[in-house]
Protein backbone atom coordinates (compact mmCIF):
# COMPACT_ATOMS: atom_id res chain seq x y z
CA UNK A 1 0.00 0.00 0.00
CA UNK A 2 2.50 2.77 1.49
CA UNK A 3 4.99 1.43 -2.33
CA UNK A 4 1.50 2.03 -4.22
CA UNK A 5 1.14 5.75 -2.62
CA UNK A 6 5.11 6.07 -3.03
CA UNK A 7 5.15 5.45 -6.62
CA UNK A 8 1.39 6.81 -7.24
CA UNK A 9 3.01 10.59 -5.38
CA UNK A 10 5.91 9.98 -8.05
CA UNK A 11 4.22 9.54 -10.94
CA UNK A 12 1.85 12.78 -9.79
CA UNK A 13 5.29 14.64 -9.35
CA UNK A 14 6.72 13.99 -12.57
CA UNK A 15 3.57 15.10 -14.22
CA UNK A 16 3.27 18.40 -12.21
CA UNK A 17 6.89 19.26 -13.08
CA UNK A 18 5.51 18.46 -16.89
CA UNK A 19 3.24 21.18 -16.19
CA UNK A 20 5.19 23.68 -14.72
CA UNK A 21 7.53 23.37 -18.10
CA UNK A 22 4.56 23.71 -20.14
CA UNK A 23 3.58 26.53 -17.79
CA UNK A 24 7.41 28.49 -17.68
CA UNK A 25 7.59 28.00 -21.74
CA UNK A 26 4.21 29.75 -22.30
CA UNK A 27 5.36 32.53 -19.57
CA UNK A 28 9.29 32.83 -21.23
CA UNK A 29 7.15 33.73 -24.51
CA UNK A 30 4.71 36.21 -22.49
CA UNK A 31 7.44 37.70 -21.40
CA UNK A 32 9.39 38.20 -24.23
CA UNK A 33 6.87 39.24 -26.54
CA UNK A 34 5.89 42.00 -23.91
CA UNK A 35 9.83 42.94 -23.37
CA UNK A 36 11.63 42.76 -26.66
CA UNK A 37 9.36 45.80 -28.44
CA UNK A 38 10.54 47.94 -25.38
CA UNK A 39 14.22 46.94 -25.32
CA UNK A 40 16.66 49.67 -25.56
CA UNK A 41 20.16 49.64 -27.51
CA UNK A 42 21.41 47.29 -30.25
CA UNK A 43 19.57 44.41 -28.92
CA UNK A 44 16.31 46.53 -29.30
CA UNK A 45 17.07 47.93 -32.82
CA UNK A 46 17.78 44.56 -33.98
CA UNK A 47 14.74 43.36 -32.77
CA UNK A 48 13.00 45.76 -34.43
CA UNK A 49 14.74 45.47 -37.61
CA UNK A 50 14.02 42.06 -37.84
CA UNK A 51 10.30 42.59 -37.24
CA UNK A 52 9.51 45.22 -39.88
CA UNK A 53 11.51 43.85 -42.22
CA UNK A 54 10.39 40.38 -42.17
CA UNK A 55 13.79 39.14 -41.78
CA UNK A 56 13.77 35.70 -40.21
CA UNK A 57 16.74 36.28 -38.09
CA UNK A 58 16.22 32.17 -36.76
CA UNK A 59 19.58 31.52 -35.50
CA UNK A 60 19.08 27.96 -36.85
CA UNK A 61 19.33 25.87 -39.72
CA UNK A 62 16.73 26.74 -41.10
CA UNK A 63 17.24 29.38 -43.10
CA UNK A 64 20.99 28.65 -42.76
CA UNK A 65 21.41 27.49 -46.46
CA UNK A 66 17.55 28.28 -47.15
CA UNK A 67 15.29 30.87 -46.90
CA UNK A 68 17.68 34.19 -47.75
CA UNK A 69 18.23 32.97 -50.98
CA UNK A 70 14.95 34.02 -51.94
CA UNK A 71 16.42 36.96 -50.37
CA UNK A 72 19.00 37.84 -51.86
CA UNK A 73 18.29 35.93 -55.08
CA UNK A 74 19.92 37.62 -58.36
CA UNK A 75 16.57 38.05 -60.25
CA UNK A 76 13.26 38.51 -57.95
CA UNK A 77 14.88 38.91 -54.43
CA UNK A 78 14.88 42.06 -52.35
CA UNK A 79 18.39 42.63 -53.51
CA UNK A 80 18.91 42.44 -57.28
CA UNK A 81 22.35 42.53 -57.90
CA UNK A 82 24.54 41.58 -60.83
CA UNK A 83 27.96 40.85 -61.23
CA UNK A 84 30.56 41.87 -63.58
CA UNK A 85 33.21 39.70 -65.76
CA UNK A 86 35.09 39.35 -62.73
CA UNK A 87 32.38 38.37 -60.48
CA UNK A 88 32.33 41.13 -58.29
CA UNK A 89 28.85 42.84 -57.72
CA UNK A 90 28.39 45.70 -60.37
CA UNK B 1 42.66 -7.23 -39.51
CA UNK B 2 39.04 -8.14 -39.17
CA UNK B 3 37.74 -8.69 -42.38
CA UNK B 4 34.74 -6.71 -43.53
CA UNK B 5 32.15 -8.52 -45.84
CA UNK B 6 29.53 -6.26 -47.59
CA UNK B 7 26.61 -7.21 -49.81
CA UNK B 8 24.40 -5.62 -52.24
CA UNK B 9 21.91 -6.42 -49.59
CA UNK B 10 23.31 -3.34 -47.38
CA UNK B 11 22.00 -1.26 -50.22
CA UNK B 12 18.47 -2.11 -48.73
CA UNK B 13 19.38 -3.40 -44.90
CA UNK B 14 21.43 -0.21 -44.07
CA UNK B 15 20.28 2.89 -42.29
CA UNK B 16 22.74 5.38 -44.33
CA UNK B 17 21.62 3.67 -47.91
CA UNK B 18 17.91 4.28 -46.58
CA UNK B 19 18.75 8.03 -45.75
CA UNK B 20 20.03 8.47 -49.60
CA UNK B 21 16.86 6.57 -50.65
CA UNK B 22 14.47 8.49 -48.25
CA UNK B 23 15.81 12.09 -49.65
CA UNK B 24 16.27 10.79 -53.15
CA UNK B 25 12.59 9.73 -53.13
CA UNK B 26 11.28 12.93 -51.91
CA UNK B 27 13.82 15.03 -54.04
CA UNK B 28 12.26 12.90 -57.13
CA UNK B 29 8.53 13.41 -55.88
CA UNK B 30 9.10 17.57 -56.11
CA UNK B 31 11.05 17.74 -58.95
CA UNK B 32 8.81 15.69 -61.36
CA UNK B 33 6.35 17.94 -60.20
CA UNK B 34 4.06 15.34 -57.82
CA UNK B 35 4.97 17.32 -54.30
CA UNK B 36 5.39 21.35 -54.38
CA UNK B 37 2.60 24.08 -56.10
CA UNK B 38 0.10 23.75 -58.20
CA UNK B 39 0.93 19.95 -57.70
CA UNK B 40 -0.70 16.23 -57.28
CA UNK B 41 -0.47 16.69 -53.62
CA UNK B 42 0.35 20.27 -53.33
CA UNK B 43 3.23 21.82 -51.40
CA UNK B 44 4.43 20.83 -48.14
CA UNK B 45 2.85 22.78 -45.42
CA UNK B 46 4.67 25.14 -43.43
CA UNK B 47 3.22 26.61 -40.40
CA UNK B 48 2.89 30.28 -40.33
CA UNK B 49 3.41 33.43 -37.52
CA UNK B 50 1.63 34.06 -34.82
CA UNK B 51 1.58 36.69 -32.22
CA UNK B 52 -0.90 36.41 -29.62
CA UNK B 53 -3.27 33.71 -30.76
CA UNK B 54 -1.36 30.52 -31.50
CA UNK B 55 -4.38 29.05 -34.01
CA UNK B 56 -3.01 31.74 -36.36
CA UNK B 57 -0.36 29.94 -37.38
CA UNK B 58 -2.92 27.38 -38.63
CA UNK B 59 -4.48 28.68 -41.59
CA UNK B 60 -7.87 26.32 -42.66
CA UNK B 61 -5.96 25.35 -45.64
CA UNK B 62 -3.00 23.82 -43.36
CA UNK B 63 -4.50 21.06 -41.81
CA UNK B 64 -5.51 18.36 -44.03
CA UNK B 65 -1.71 18.72 -45.67
CA UNK B 66 -0.44 18.79 -42.35
CA UNK B 67 -2.01 15.34 -41.64
CA UNK B 68 -1.46 14.04 -45.13
CA UNK B 69 2.65 14.79 -44.26
CA UNK B 70 2.58 13.43 -41.10
CA UNK B 71 1.15 9.96 -42.73
CA UNK B 72 3.07 10.50 -45.61
CA UNK B 73 6.18 10.31 -43.88
CA UNK B 74 5.45 7.85 -41.50
CA UNK B 75 4.37 5.40 -44.45
CA UNK B 76 7.53 6.09 -46.40
CA UNK B 77 9.71 5.86 -42.77
CA UNK B 78 7.78 2.80 -41.94
CA UNK B 79 8.96 1.03 -45.24
CA UNK B 80 12.59 1.48 -44.49
CA UNK B 81 12.27 0.89 -40.96
CA UNK B 82 11.23 -3.01 -42.60
CA UNK B 83 13.46 -3.54 -44.67
CA UNK B 84 16.12 -2.79 -41.63
CA UNK B 85 14.56 -5.50 -39.72
CA UNK B 86 13.35 -3.24 -37.11
CA UNK B 87 9.92 -4.01 -35.67
CA UNK B 88 8.15 -1.87 -37.83
CA UNK B 89 4.77 -2.00 -35.68
CA UNK B 90 6.23 -0.37 -32.68
CA UNK B 91 7.85 2.47 -34.82
CA UNK B 92 4.56 3.21 -36.78
CA UNK B 93 2.80 3.26 -33.12
CA UNK B 94 5.41 6.11 -32.23
CA UNK B 95 5.30 8.00 -35.02
CA UNK B 96 2.89 10.34 -34.91
CA UNK B 97 3.53 11.66 -31.91
CA UNK B 98 7.14 12.61 -32.50
CA UNK B 99 5.52 14.11 -35.53
CA UNK B 100 3.21 15.73 -33.35
CA UNK B 101 5.72 17.24 -30.79
CA UNK B 102 7.57 18.47 -34.34
CA UNK B 103 4.30 20.22 -34.89
CA UNK B 104 4.80 22.02 -30.97
CA UNK B 105 8.26 22.88 -32.04
CA UNK B 106 7.49 24.89 -35.05
CA UNK B 107 4.59 26.81 -34.11
CA UNK B 108 6.64 27.80 -30.85
CA UNK B 109 9.20 28.52 -32.86
CA UNK B 110 6.45 31.00 -35.32
CA UNK B 111 5.68 33.65 -33.00
CA UNK B 112 6.82 36.36 -33.81
CA UNK B 113 9.01 37.50 -30.69
CA UNK B 114 10.98 34.42 -30.82
CA UNK B 115 11.11 34.63 -34.82
CA UNK B 116 12.61 37.65 -34.49
CA UNK B 117 15.18 36.55 -31.71
CA UNK B 118 16.48 33.95 -33.63
CA UNK B 119 14.77 30.88 -31.07
CA UNK B 120 14.24 28.86 -33.64
CA UNK B 121 12.56 24.98 -33.78
CA UNK B 122 15.87 23.30 -33.60
CA UNK B 123 15.74 24.57 -29.82
CA UNK B 124 12.09 23.83 -29.28
CA UNK B 125 12.14 20.42 -30.58
CA UNK B 126 15.06 19.93 -27.87
CA UNK B 127 13.41 21.59 -25.51
CA UNK B 128 10.11 19.69 -25.49
CA UNK B 129 11.74 15.90 -25.90
CA UNK B 130 14.14 16.68 -22.90
CA UNK B 131 11.28 18.31 -20.61
CA UNK B 132 9.06 14.76 -21.59
CA UNK B 133 12.36 12.65 -20.52
CA UNK B 134 13.21 14.29 -17.66
CA UNK B 135 9.96 14.72 -15.66
CA UNK B 136 7.38 11.81 -16.90
CA UNK B 137 9.64 9.89 -19.03
CA UNK B 138 9.78 8.44 -22.24
CA UNK B 139 7.97 5.57 -22.98
CA UNK B 140 9.61 2.41 -24.22
CA UNK B 141 6.69 2.87 -27.27
CA UNK B 142 7.90 6.36 -28.13
CA UNK B 143 11.80 5.87 -27.99
CA UNK B 144 11.16 3.08 -30.77
CA UNK B 145 9.75 5.64 -33.13
CA UNK B 146 12.82 8.28 -32.10
CA UNK B 147 14.87 7.36 -34.48
CA UNK B 148 17.59 10.42 -34.32
CA UNK B 149 19.98 9.10 -36.72
CA UNK B 150 17.68 8.11 -39.64
CA UNK B 151 16.07 11.50 -39.28
CA UNK B 152 19.30 13.54 -39.49
CA UNK B 153 20.99 11.57 -42.06
CA UNK B 154 17.50 11.62 -44.17
CA UNK B 155 17.76 15.67 -43.70
CA UNK B 156 21.32 15.83 -44.72
CA UNK B 157 20.96 14.31 -48.16
CA UNK B 158 18.14 16.74 -48.26
CA UNK B 159 20.51 19.81 -47.42
CA UNK B 160 22.98 18.36 -50.04
CA UNK B 161 20.67 19.92 -52.87
CA UNK B 162 20.53 23.01 -51.12
CA UNK B 163 24.49 23.88 -51.15
CA UNK B 164 24.61 24.57 -54.58
CA UNK B 165 28.16 25.79 -56.11
CA UNK B 166 27.21 28.58 -58.04
CA UNK B 167 26.84 31.05 -55.19
CA UNK B 168 30.58 30.37 -54.68
CA UNK B 169 30.69 32.77 -57.91
CA UNK B 170 28.90 35.47 -56.28
CA UNK B 171 31.37 37.34 -54.95
CA UNK B 172 34.60 36.46 -56.97
CA UNK B 173 37.67 36.36 -55.14
CA UNK B 174 37.53 38.57 -51.93
CA UNK B 175 34.65 36.46 -50.97
CA UNK B 176 37.15 33.04 -51.10
CA UNK B 177 39.51 34.56 -49.09
CA UNK B 178 37.01 35.53 -46.42
CA UNK B 179 35.11 31.99 -46.56
CA UNK B 180 37.41 29.91 -47.70
CA UNK B 181 41.03 30.51 -46.24
CA UNK B 182 40.04 31.52 -42.78
CA UNK B 183 37.07 28.56 -42.19
CA UNK B 184 39.66 25.95 -42.68
CA UNK B 185 42.08 27.72 -40.46
CA UNK B 186 39.71 28.39 -37.69
CA UNK B 187 38.66 24.62 -37.97
CA UNK B 188 42.58 23.20 -37.43
CA UNK B 189 43.67 25.53 -34.89
CA UNK B 190 40.40 24.67 -32.80
CA UNK B 191 41.20 20.94 -33.08
CA UNK B 192 44.72 21.33 -31.87
CA UNK B 193 43.58 23.55 -29.16
CA UNK B 194 40.75 21.00 -28.35
CA UNK B 195 42.86 17.76 -28.47
CA UNK B 196 46.15 19.01 -27.39
CA UNK B 197 45.67 22.05 -25.34
CA UNK B 198 42.66 21.07 -23.70
CA UNK B 199 42.31 17.91 -23.98
CA UNK B 200 38.98 16.91 -24.12
CA UNK B 201 38.85 13.31 -25.02
CA UNK B 202 35.92 13.56 -27.18
CA UNK B 203 37.64 14.17 -30.59
CA UNK B 204 34.00 14.49 -31.84
CA UNK B 205 32.83 17.05 -29.81
CA UNK B 206 36.21 18.89 -30.57
CA UNK B 207 35.46 18.86 -34.60
CA UNK B 208 31.63 19.50 -34.16
CA UNK B 209 32.29 22.68 -31.91
CA UNK B 210 35.05 24.02 -34.45
CA UNK B 211 32.66 23.07 -37.31
CA UNK B 212 29.96 24.64 -35.90
CA UNK B 213 32.33 28.08 -34.88
CA UNK B 214 33.72 28.81 -38.39
CA UNK B 215 31.21 27.28 -40.86
CA UNK B 216 27.40 27.75 -40.23
CA UNK B 217 26.71 26.71 -36.61
CA UNK B 218 24.03 23.90 -36.71
CA UNK B 219 23.69 22.41 -40.26
CA UNK B 220 27.55 21.80 -39.73
CA UNK B 221 27.37 20.27 -36.54
CA UNK B 222 24.97 18.40 -37.21
CA UNK B 223 26.65 17.08 -40.62
CA UNK B 224 29.99 17.02 -38.79
CA UNK B 225 28.21 14.81 -35.85
CA UNK B 226 26.86 12.35 -38.14
CA UNK B 227 30.53 11.92 -39.80
CA UNK B 228 32.31 11.37 -36.86
CA UNK B 229 29.95 9.01 -35.26
CA UNK B 230 29.37 12.14 -32.33
CA UNK B 231 27.34 10.99 -29.50
CA UNK B 232 23.53 12.33 -29.34
CA UNK B 233 24.70 14.16 -26.23
CA UNK B 234 27.78 15.90 -27.90
CA UNK B 235 25.47 17.09 -30.84
CA UNK B 236 23.42 18.75 -28.21
CA UNK B 237 25.91 20.48 -26.65
CA UNK B 238 27.38 21.69 -29.79
CA UNK B 239 23.68 23.25 -30.97
CA UNK B 240 22.66 24.93 -27.72
CA UNK B 241 26.14 26.53 -27.07
CA UNK B 242 25.74 27.56 -31.03
CA UNK B 243 22.58 28.70 -31.10
CA UNK B 244 23.07 30.73 -27.58
CA UNK B 245 25.89 32.49 -28.57
CA UNK B 246 24.86 33.11 -31.99
CA UNK B 247 21.99 35.33 -30.27
CA UNK B 248 24.89 36.83 -28.41
CA UNK B 249 26.82 38.02 -31.76
CA UNK B 250 23.93 38.71 -33.91
CA UNK B 251 23.51 41.85 -31.20
CA UNK B 252 27.34 42.50 -30.59
CA UNK B 253 29.34 42.11 -34.11
CA UNK B 254 27.20 45.23 -35.48
CA UNK B 255 27.70 46.93 -32.47
CA UNK B 256 31.26 46.18 -32.31
CA UNK B 257 31.89 47.00 -36.50
CA UNK B 258 30.07 50.42 -35.56
CA UNK B 259 32.23 50.99 -32.62
CA UNK B 260 35.38 50.43 -34.51
CA UNK B 261 34.23 52.55 -37.54
CA UNK B 262 34.78 49.60 -39.93
CA UNK B 263 33.90 50.48 -43.69
CA UNK B 264 30.29 48.52 -44.39
CA UNK B 265 31.60 45.99 -46.76
CA UNK B 266 34.61 45.22 -44.11
CA UNK B 267 32.33 45.05 -41.96
CA UNK B 268 29.73 42.70 -43.43
CA UNK B 269 32.39 40.74 -44.52
CA UNK B 270 33.57 40.09 -40.66
CA UNK B 271 29.75 39.71 -39.47
CA UNK B 272 29.06 36.78 -42.82
CA UNK B 273 32.81 35.20 -41.41
CA UNK B 274 32.13 35.01 -37.99
CA UNK B 275 28.00 34.63 -37.29
CA UNK B 276 26.91 31.39 -37.40
CA UNK B 277 23.74 31.22 -39.18
CA UNK B 278 23.05 32.93 -42.35
CA UNK B 279 19.75 34.33 -40.80
CA UNK B 280 21.59 35.79 -37.83
CA UNK B 281 23.76 37.32 -40.63
CA UNK B 282 21.10 39.28 -42.93
CA UNK B 283 19.67 40.34 -39.76
CA UNK B 284 22.82 42.07 -37.83
CA UNK B 285 24.44 43.09 -41.69
CA UNK B 286 20.84 44.84 -42.22
CA UNK B 287 22.19 47.19 -38.91
CA UNK B 288 25.42 48.32 -41.49
CA UNK B 289 23.26 49.21 -43.77
CA UNK B 290 22.68 47.83 -47.52
CA UNK B 291 25.76 46.90 -49.25
CA UNK B 292 26.85 45.29 -46.15
CA UNK B 293 23.61 43.13 -45.60
CA UNK B 294 24.39 42.29 -48.93
CA UNK B 295 28.49 41.39 -48.40
CA UNK B 296 27.55 39.71 -45.25
CA UNK B 297 24.55 37.36 -46.42
CA UNK B 298 27.31 36.33 -50.04
CA UNK B 299 30.05 35.76 -47.71
CA UNK B 300 27.91 33.25 -45.56
CA UNK B 301 26.58 31.62 -48.16
CA UNK B 302 30.20 31.15 -49.85
CA UNK B 303 31.15 29.79 -46.95
CA UNK B 304 28.03 27.30 -46.02
CA UNK B 305 28.83 25.37 -49.20
CA UNK B 306 31.78 24.11 -47.18
CA UNK B 307 29.78 22.26 -45.09
CA UNK B 308 29.81 19.57 -47.65
CA UNK B 309 33.72 19.15 -47.76
CA UNK B 310 34.10 19.58 -44.46
CA UNK B 311 31.67 16.70 -43.77
CA UNK B 312 33.55 14.00 -46.21
CA UNK B 313 36.90 15.31 -45.00
CA UNK B 314 35.87 14.25 -41.41
CA UNK B 315 33.94 11.46 -42.57
CA UNK B 316 37.92 10.33 -44.06
CA UNK B 317 39.53 11.50 -41.50
CA UNK B 318 37.74 9.31 -38.88
CA UNK B 319 37.69 5.81 -40.85
CA UNK B 320 41.19 5.77 -41.77
CA UNK B 321 43.21 7.99 -38.81
CA UNK B 322 41.07 8.89 -35.44
CA UNK B 323 38.26 5.50 -35.21
CA UNK B 324 41.53 3.50 -36.32
CA UNK B 325 43.06 1.13 -33.91
CA UNK B 326 46.96 2.22 -34.03
CA UNK B 327 48.43 -0.94 -34.21
CA UNK B 328 46.34 -2.18 -37.17
CA UNK B 329 47.95 -1.71 -40.32
CA UNK B 330 46.74 1.12 -42.82
CA UNK B 331 43.08 0.03 -44.33
CA UNK B 332 42.99 -0.34 -47.51
CA UNK B 333 40.37 0.97 -50.29
CA UNK B 334 37.70 -1.27 -49.48
CA UNK B 335 37.59 -1.53 -45.39
CA UNK B 336 37.68 2.32 -45.79
CA UNK B 337 34.59 2.23 -48.10
CA UNK B 338 33.01 -0.56 -46.04
CA UNK B 339 33.25 1.78 -42.92
CA UNK B 340 32.81 5.32 -44.54
CA UNK B 341 29.30 6.85 -43.54
CA UNK B 342 27.39 6.25 -46.91
CA UNK B 343 24.85 8.78 -46.40
CA UNK B 344 27.66 11.63 -46.78
CA UNK B 345 27.68 10.77 -50.86
CA UNK B 346 24.20 10.96 -50.83
CA UNK B 347 24.85 14.32 -49.86
CA UNK B 348 27.87 15.32 -51.77
CA UNK B 349 25.84 13.76 -54.44
CA UNK B 350 22.56 15.96 -54.22
CA UNK B 351 24.78 18.58 -54.48
CA UNK B 352 26.68 17.86 -57.62
CA UNK B 353 23.57 17.19 -58.95
CA UNK B 354 21.50 19.95 -58.21
CA UNK B 355 24.92 22.33 -58.83
CA UNK B 356 25.70 20.69 -62.50
CA UNK B 357 22.99 19.07 -63.89
CA UNK B 358 19.47 20.52 -62.70
CA UNK B 359 20.80 24.12 -62.27
CA UNK B 360 21.79 24.05 -66.35
CA UNK B 361 19.09 21.77 -67.52
CA UNK B 362 16.39 23.73 -65.94
CA UNK B 363 17.16 27.20 -64.97
CA UNK B 364 17.58 28.96 -61.46
CA UNK B 365 14.04 29.53 -61.31
CA UNK B 366 13.13 25.84 -61.45
CA UNK B 367 15.64 25.00 -59.21
CA UNK B 368 14.56 27.59 -56.65
CA UNK B 369 10.73 26.46 -56.60
CA UNK B 370 12.06 22.23 -56.44
CA UNK B 371 14.28 23.98 -53.85
CA UNK B 372 12.13 25.78 -51.58
CA UNK B 373 9.66 22.43 -51.05
CA UNK B 374 12.54 20.13 -50.43
CA UNK B 375 13.96 22.73 -47.75
CA UNK B 376 10.61 22.42 -45.81
CA UNK B 377 11.58 18.70 -46.19
CA UNK B 378 14.71 18.85 -44.45
CA UNK B 379 12.81 21.33 -41.85
CA UNK B 380 10.97 18.67 -40.72
CA UNK B 381 13.57 15.95 -40.68
CA UNK B 382 15.90 17.79 -38.69
CA UNK B 383 13.25 18.80 -36.29
CA UNK B 384 12.06 14.73 -35.69
CA UNK B 385 15.63 14.51 -34.96
CA UNK B 386 16.02 17.22 -32.22
CA UNK B 387 13.19 15.99 -31.09
CA UNK B 388 14.42 12.64 -31.20
CA UNK B 389 17.80 13.33 -29.61
CA UNK B 390 15.67 15.60 -26.69
CA UNK B 391 13.26 12.49 -26.16
CA UNK B 392 16.67 9.92 -25.85
CA UNK B 393 18.91 12.12 -23.99
CA UNK B 394 18.63 13.30 -20.01
CA UNK B 395 19.97 16.37 -18.39
CA UNK B 396 22.90 14.49 -16.40
CA UNK B 397 24.34 12.72 -19.50
CA UNK B 398 24.39 16.22 -21.10
CA UNK B 399 25.98 18.08 -18.20
CA UNK B 400 28.63 15.09 -18.06
CA UNK B 401 29.29 16.63 -21.80
CA UNK B 402 30.45 19.86 -19.93
CA UNK B 403 33.99 18.13 -18.47
CA UNK B 404 34.85 20.90 -16.76
CA UNK B 405 33.58 23.43 -18.86
CA UNK B 406 36.37 22.90 -21.42
CA UNK B 407 33.91 23.02 -24.54
CA UNK B 408 32.53 26.91 -23.87
CA UNK B 409 36.08 27.33 -23.52
CA UNK B 410 36.76 25.65 -26.75
CA UNK B 411 33.67 27.55 -28.45
CA UNK B 412 34.69 30.62 -26.76
CA UNK B 413 38.64 31.05 -27.89
CA UNK B 414 37.82 29.43 -31.32
CA UNK B 415 35.22 32.17 -31.87
CA UNK B 416 38.07 34.76 -30.97
CA UNK B 417 40.55 33.73 -32.79
CA UNK B 418 37.72 33.32 -35.56
CA UNK B 419 36.92 36.91 -35.09
CA UNK B 420 40.22 38.51 -35.02
CA UNK B 421 41.50 36.14 -38.31
CA UNK B 422 37.91 37.02 -39.95
CA UNK B 423 38.51 41.00 -39.97
CA UNK B 424 42.17 40.98 -41.38
CA UNK B 425 40.66 38.98 -44.06
CA UNK B 426 37.88 40.78 -44.57
CA UNK B 427 39.77 43.93 -44.49
CA UNK B 428 42.34 42.46 -47.04
CA UNK B 429 40.15 41.08 -49.44
CA UNK B 430 37.05 43.99 -48.92
CA UNK B 431 38.94 47.20 -47.67
CA UNK B 432 40.75 47.77 -51.65
CA UNK B 433 44.13 45.69 -50.69
CA UNK B 434 44.36 42.32 -52.24
CA UNK B 435 41.28 43.21 -54.55
CA UNK B 436 39.14 46.05 -56.00
CA UNK B 437 36.38 47.41 -53.96
CA UNK B 438 33.44 45.69 -54.81
CA UNK B 439 30.99 48.83 -54.13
Amino acid sequence: MIKYFKMTKNKTNNYLCLLAGIAGIILFISAMTYICPKLPGMAGEVYRNNLNNNIEATALIYTESGDVYDYLDTENGKYGFELDMHGHIK
Amino acid sequence: MKEQRQSWSDLYKLEDWWAIWFGSILMALVSIGIIGNDSLLGKIPKLGKWTSNPIDAFPADLIIPLIGLGLGLMILMTIGVYFMKIDWKRFMKGFLVVFLIACLSFLLASQTTMKSNGIGYAIWALLLGLLISNTIGTPQWLLNSAKSEMYIKTGLVLLGAEILFSKILKLGGPGLVVAWMVTPTVIIFMWYFGTRWLKINSKPLVIIIAAATSVCGVSAAIATAAASRAKKEELTLAVGMTMIFTVLMMIAMPALAKYMGIPPEVGGAWLGGTIDSTGAVVASGALLGENAEKVAAVVKMVQNVLIGFVAFVVAILWVTKVDRDPDAPKPNFMEIWYRFPKFILGFVLASVVFSFILMPLLGSEQVSSILNQTKVFRGWFFCLAFVSIGLESNFKDLASQMVGGKPIFLYIVGQSFNIILTLFAAWLAFGGILFDKVF
